[in-house]
């Protein structure tokens, strides 16, 4: 079994296609899954009794469950309750859910790392609790989390692969096809790889060049 | 002296040359002669279709059409068969890397994959059926070429070619499992399947009498096979002579009846 340059050659069009079909979910499902992540965060950070407590629930269950097992529950059984998703939309709701989860427990954890000075600052300034936390705190625990974000991201980017199974014609399910066709998975699923790493180095350098920006006047508290 | 020396050298590299040639002609035995001198075939199949090789869920056993088969040819060659549940994925290279010896299970012969794989002759001669829902409004096969069409077919399956090539307007989508597509069907997702008869029939079909219909007609013939390594003559050349065999002596009709619950009609292309 060795790497086959031919079938690179001959079936790049179908891996093409199914890389762009991943960037499309990939960059979708980053985009929906920070921002309710970032909603999320916000809300249980303001500690509102009841709402609070139901957040919580939701962070445990869907860190603690599969992805996969979500996937399959809203592609396969929400039907059965007369809710009937498509694909795409079932694909991209599962992510936001699941990934959604981690990143509001990213977040929060950077909310609580601003230290407890500010709040007392932004407070003593008269701001209202929704201003102290749009000013003075997210700002700064954004800032500290970036570099979590974008690894979060980056599992994102791979769930993308988990789609293949409810039928969406990604690059993992393009993968598949072609090896299906040729039987030489060395050469298919190492080519498909290659590509996901491809997207991550793009997905970090955005991620570097966000940090970059947001650095600019912060203090260096130390440096090794 | 130097001359000298360079003579035996020469001398020495030549005999070791051919006792070496000696000893690795000695020492390859081909793959039917390892299964006999092991006393065990390592057989892959693809188990996730009933009847044709399944998980019996009491057992965990792997049952079936396949697996009868492939045990029936073992006990002839004096050897245990050693019977391993591995995805379609996973079952071309399991063979290519020596994991197993044979790949058995509804391989669709294809010519292009005659280049990475031996075939036995087909154990299985079949058509196409198509499957779709009892309320839906598809009568014939003419219409499903239509872009309002969208097909369900199993990942790796050769439908996905014959649909995108006969039914140009219609969609497809790609599911790994027969369940999947069924449910995918059931739920309104897809608007047809088509897959083996037989599959259809006695799987997809299976206790969803009452919401599916199969459309009348088959649609094409198809052959299954085992495949060996390529290169493996002297195995596959022994399952050949094995289906022949049990063709004409009736145990192959009574494997056939007792998964597929009809009798079996000798078909007369040739084999």
């Amino acid at each position: 079994m060795t790497f086959e340059w031919y079938v690179v050659a001959r079936y790049y069009p179908l891996l093409l296609k199914g890389l762009l079909l991943t960037i499309k979910f990939a960059s979708i499902s980053v985009v929906t899954a920070l921002l309710f992540g970032l909603l999320i965060a916000v809300l249980q950070s303001l500690r509102v009794p009841v709402l609070a407590r139901l957040l919580d629930w939701y962070v445990v269950f869907f860190r603690e469950t599969p992805l996969l097992v979500q996937l399959y529950f809203i592609y396969y059984a929400l039907p059965s309750l007369g809710i009937l998703l498509s694909a795409g939309l079932s694909g991209v709701l599962a992510i936001t859910l699941n990934e959604g989860a981690f990143i509001a427990e990213i977040i929060r954890g950077g909310i609580q790392g601003v230290d407890s000075g500010q709040p007392e600052a932004a407070r003593a300034l008269a701001m209202t609790r929704l201003q102290a936390m749009r000013l003075v705190i997210m700002p700064q625990a954004l800032r500290n989390v970036i570099p979590s974000l974008v690894g979060q991201s980056s599992y994102v980017l791979k769930d993308t692969s988990l789609l293949s199974v409810i039928a969406i014609p990604e690059l993992l399910s393009q993968a598949g096809y072609i090896n299906d066709k040729v039987l030489s998975p060395l050469t298919v699923f190492l080519a498909a790889a290659a590509l996901y790493v491809l997207l991550f180095f793009i997905l970090d350098t955005a991620g570097s060049v966000t940090e970059a920006r947001l650095s600019i006047g912060e203090q260096k508290r130390w440096k090794f | 002296m130097r001359a000298n020396l360079i003579l035996k050298t020469l001398v020495l590299a030549a005999g070791l040359t051919a006792a070496g040639t000696g000893l690795v002609y000695a020492a390859t035995p081909t793959t039917l002669d390892k299964i006999v001198q092991n006393g065990t075939i390592v057989v892959g199949t693809d188990a996730s279709i009933r009847p044709l090789s399944f998980v019996d869920p009491t057992t965990g056993d792997v049952e079936g059409f396949v697996p009868d088969l492939v045990r029936l040819y073992a006990q002839k060659l004096g050897v245990k068969a050693k019977v391993m549940d591995i995805r379609w994925a996973g079952l071309f290279p399991a063979l290519d890397t020596g994991k197993i010896d044979l790949v058995a299970a509804n391989v669709t012969t294809t010519i292009p994959r005659t280049a990475k794989m031996d075939f036995i002759d087909p154990w299985l001669f079949t058509g196409a059926s198509f499957l779709v829902k009892k309320d839906s409004s598809i009568q014939t096969q003419a219409d499903l070429n239509s872009g309002s069409v969208t097909f369900g077919e199993t990942k790796g399956s050769v439908y996905v070619d014959i649909v995108q090539k006969d039914f140009p307007k219609a969609k497809v989508l790609q599911f790994d499992t027969l369940a999947d597509y069924t449910q995918a069907l059931l739920t309104g997702r897809i608007d047809a399947v088509v897959d083996d008869s037989l599959v259809i029939n006695l799987s997809a079909l299976k206790g969803h009498e009452s919401q599916l219909r199969v459309l009348p007609g088959t649609f094409m013939p198809q052959t299954y096979s085992f495949a060996v390594r390529i290169g493996d003559n002297s195995l596959s050349h022994s399952l050949d002579v094995f289906f022949r065999m049990i063709k004409l002596d009736g145990e192959y009709a009574a494997i056939y009846k007792k998964w597929m619950g009809s009798d079996w009609q000798p078909q007369t292309v040739g084999y």
